[in-house]
């Protein structure tokens, strides 16, 4: 009796979520005309969350994988105190969620803003519900039951040693070009800065005293270390204001954007080859709980101030005439927002430290498929953050100089004449108030989220903080940004002297110096390039890297979703392949058509062999192409167009491949009957709890 | 103290950082190592295992 009443109302508090999730979402995509309240986003948001995770994420638990709470997880068997170690679900969710959680999802959702807010929301949430959670789920239950090995290692045993290749050249490159994007977001907030550089300078001295702390004088104190850490930070962000305004110090921290990038060069070269104890380490410790402190006031800042979106539901540019970032609505909008949706980059995390922590196969879907919602989360933030501003202000900061020109005049009229009002005064005021010399053109995502982010954080706590909230969150994210930075050209070192130690011995030693030094000075300048060529690049850079950021990540998840595929197919749960059947095809039917439209477009805007032409044929007749300047820029485009397409063209490559792979692997395990899973042998749980 | 401890553990665990404790509590001696690492030698073998491969810990 008792039962069946819980079960009633269990049903009745169901239905009511439905509902308000309904009702929400019918608001945020119906109401036209006026401004609609953050907190509908919200609530639909959420809603939809809770239904998923209750529903679906039940449904494949069940279902689909079966998990099976007897059975013993890595961590007990292998319980030796360092990696395997049962870690209760709530703070194994906090160590998961820092781990996926980066700039990925605070950047892709505001550049998709050009479209409206609509599409970009509606794409993270039925991305995240239907691809990236189930992405993320079932490699963690794969790589739990397989004692934690990484998606390369599985890829290799399920698809065969050419999947597992085909996967480190994969992380290769798409670490180049994701190292590359992020640097140029961080150069476009910092150019021209003297606060901004100033703060993130300072970080470097501040993680090495952090580094010595807990090295030599109290050892091992991580925690007392970045308490320190946080509070030298927030000194240094108020002293950047005194830094800023002095005439004599200014100078010494007021870059180009070329300078960064030879300065930002520099900096990992020499941070990837030096113990990780000094810098890397600390860097991380400070970033990881800034990250997640600042996502945590984010929250309560918008439900504080529930500020209206200011941004229209839909904008003219999803016809792909957007400053932002070029191509229509599909396939660029999905490419665009990755991360947040789908992200194949998480199936590497979710194949690292996590499994090897779970204490309950029971624990998975909150981990897996809960930790991508609570991403997706701060995906859809960040498109509140990017819509409180004003349209004119949010295409003021992130169009480039090649749509709105140079000076406050141009850009406001260009802006107007798109149909957004915007005052030369506006402008220029609001670089006043965040104590910036100019806000026009910073693109890359980070300025315009710190700039609605200070708006929130301002109007929850203080109007006079607004340049040091400002401030704060450009330096969180650069600072996150740098640790990417710096850990990510150690491991693309590593993979690389992996693959290239499979041909030449030697240079596979990581413990030989010569070898660190080639493959380090190998990988920046690789992502130095594509950096530099983004810096000068008259369209602001992100409009080329980050669609190929976008389809590296996809192509990513493509290959995940594969293995997940695959896996389920020698499990023999063919009733349910559609699971991550539905999103792998959708994947590939974005990343191809992305990838194609990239290379082949006929648009000039698009295509880069388009543009190449363009380029040629002015080359041909002596004329120039702006921004170029002169013959030796004119070649440089030229270049840059042809390898940009090169790489496309590798990426789809690397996508064809990979399905050639996996479907002639699933006709031999469907025709052969080869149900052969390699997991690892079934041990009951129960003799592992009573021996603790 | 205990909370403290707690904090700490929490922190560390989130923030993937060495945990001398857990260590010092699975350690069980052997032939070749029949001591425990002190604490600031764990803490450099941790960090090196940890960053020093070609494993991906955090995502962008």
């Amino acid at each position: 009796m008792n039962q069946k009443r819980k079960q009633a109302w269990s049903r009745v508090g169901w239905a009511f979520v439905a509902v308000l999730g309904a009702l929400a979402l019918g608001q945020v995509a119906l109401v036209r005309g006026e401004t609609i309240n953050s907190i509908w986003l919200l609530t639909a948001a959420v809603s939809i969350y809770l239904i998923a995770y209750r529903f679906y994420a039940r449904f494949i638990a069940h279902r689909v994988l079966g998990l099976d709470d007897r059975r013993a997880t890595p961590a007990w068997v292998h319980n030796d105190g360092k990696d395997y170690v049962p870690t209760p679900k709530g703070v194994l969710f906090g160590h998961h969620f820092a781990a996926i959680a980066g700039a990925g999802p605070l950047v892709g959702p505001v550049l998709a803003a050009q479209m409206g807010y609509l599409p970009g929301t509606l794409w993270i949430l039925a991305g995240v519900v239907f691809a990236g959670a189930v992405q993320d789920f079932v490699i963690l239950f794969a790589s739990t039951r397989r004692d934690g090995k990484s998606l390369g290692e599985m890829a290799k045993q399920e698809v065969g040693r050419f999947g597992g290749l085909l996967a480190s050249v994969a992380i290769l490159s798409i670490m180049t070009i994701l190292i590359a994007v992020l640097a140029l977001v961080v150069v476009n907030a910092l150019k021209g800065s003297p606060w901004g550089t100033f703060t993130l300078a300072m970080t470097i001295p501040i993680a090495i005293l952090m580094g010595i702390y807990m090295r030599y004088l109290r050892p091992g104190r991580v925690e007392e270390a970045t308490v320190i850490g946080i509070v030298l930070l927030l000194v240094t962000l108020v002293l950047g204001e005194r830094v800023a305004a002095s005439p004599t110090w200014a100078p010494f921290f007021t870059f180009t954007g070329q300078q960064l990038v030879l300065m930002l060069m520099a900096y990992a070269f020499i941070a990837s080859v030096l113990p990780v104890w000094v810098l890397l380490a600390p860097r991380d410790y400070l970033s990881t709980f800034l990250k997640l402190g600042t996502i945590v006031l984010l929250a309560l800042g918008i439900l504080w101030v529930r500020p209206e979106l200011q941004m229209p539901a839909l904008t003219q540019f999803i016809d792909g005439s957007g400053p932002v970032f070029s191509g229509n609505l599909f396939p660029f909008l999905f490419i665009t927002i990755a991360c947040g949706a789908v992200s194949g980059f998480h199936a590497l995390v979710a194949s690292g430290t996590t499994p090897k922590m779970v204490q309950r196969e029971s624990e998975l879907p909150l981990l897996g498929y809960g930790g991508m919602l609570a991403e997706s989360f701060v995906a859809i933030m960040a498109m509140i953050a990017a819509s409180v501003l004003s349209p004119g202000v949010y295409f003021a900061v992130n169009s480039p100089p090649a749509a709105i020109g140079a000076t406050p005049e141009a850009a406001a009229a260009a802006i107007n004449s798109w149909g957004f009002p915007v005052s030369s005064g506006e402008l220029t005021g609001l670089a006043t108030e965040v104590g910036e010399s100019t806000i026009l053109s910073r693109t890359g995502g980070a300025p315009s989220l710190a700039l609605g982010m200070a708006q929130i954080f301002s109007s929850a706590w203080g109007a006079h903080l607004t340049a040091f909230f400002y401030h704060f969150a450009i330096l969180f994210e650069a600072v996150f940004i740098l640790t990417t930075v710096d850990a990510g050209t150690r491991v693309g070192r590593f993979v690389l002297q992996d693959l290239v130690g499979n041909l030449w011995h030697k240079f596979g030693d990581t413990r030989w110096y010569p070898g660190n030094l080639i493959a380090s000075f190998l990988i920046v300048a690789a992502w130095g390039y594509f950096l530099y060529q983004g810096v000068t690049d008259p369209l602001g850079g992100i409009n080329t890297l980050w669609p190929l950021f976008g389809i590296s990540n996809q192509m990513l998840a493509a290959l995940a979703l594969a293995l997940a595929t695959t896996i389920l197919l020698r499990m023999g749960k063919t009733h349910y392949l559609w699971v991550t059947v539905v999103p792998l095809a959708w994947l590939l039917l974005v990343t191809m058509t992305a990838g194609y439209q990239k290379v082949f477009s006929p648009e000039a805007k698009v295509g880069f062999l388009a543009h190449a032409e363009l380029v040629r044929s002015a080359l041909g007749q002596g004329e120039l192409v702006a921004p170029a300047q002169n013959i030796a820029q004119m070649r440089q485009m030229l270049f840059n167009d042809t390898l940009d397409a090169v790489v496309t063209g590798i990426f789809m490559v690397v996508v064809i491949l990979v399905m050639a792979n996996a479907i002639y692997t699933w006709i031999r395990v469907w025709r052969l009957g080869e149900r052969t899973v390699h997991e690892s042998p079934y041990l009951s749980l129960e003799g592992f709890v009573k021996e603790r | 103290m205990k909370t403290w401890q707690r904090i700490q553990r929490t922190v560390r665990v989130i923030l993937g950082a060495p945990d001398y404790q857990a260590y010092i509590e699975r350690f069980s001696p052997t032939l070749l190592h029949p001591l425990p690492l002190t604490e600031k030698e764990f803490y450099l073998k941790r960090l090196s295992e940890r960053y020093e491969s070609g494993a991906v810990n955090r995502c962008c």
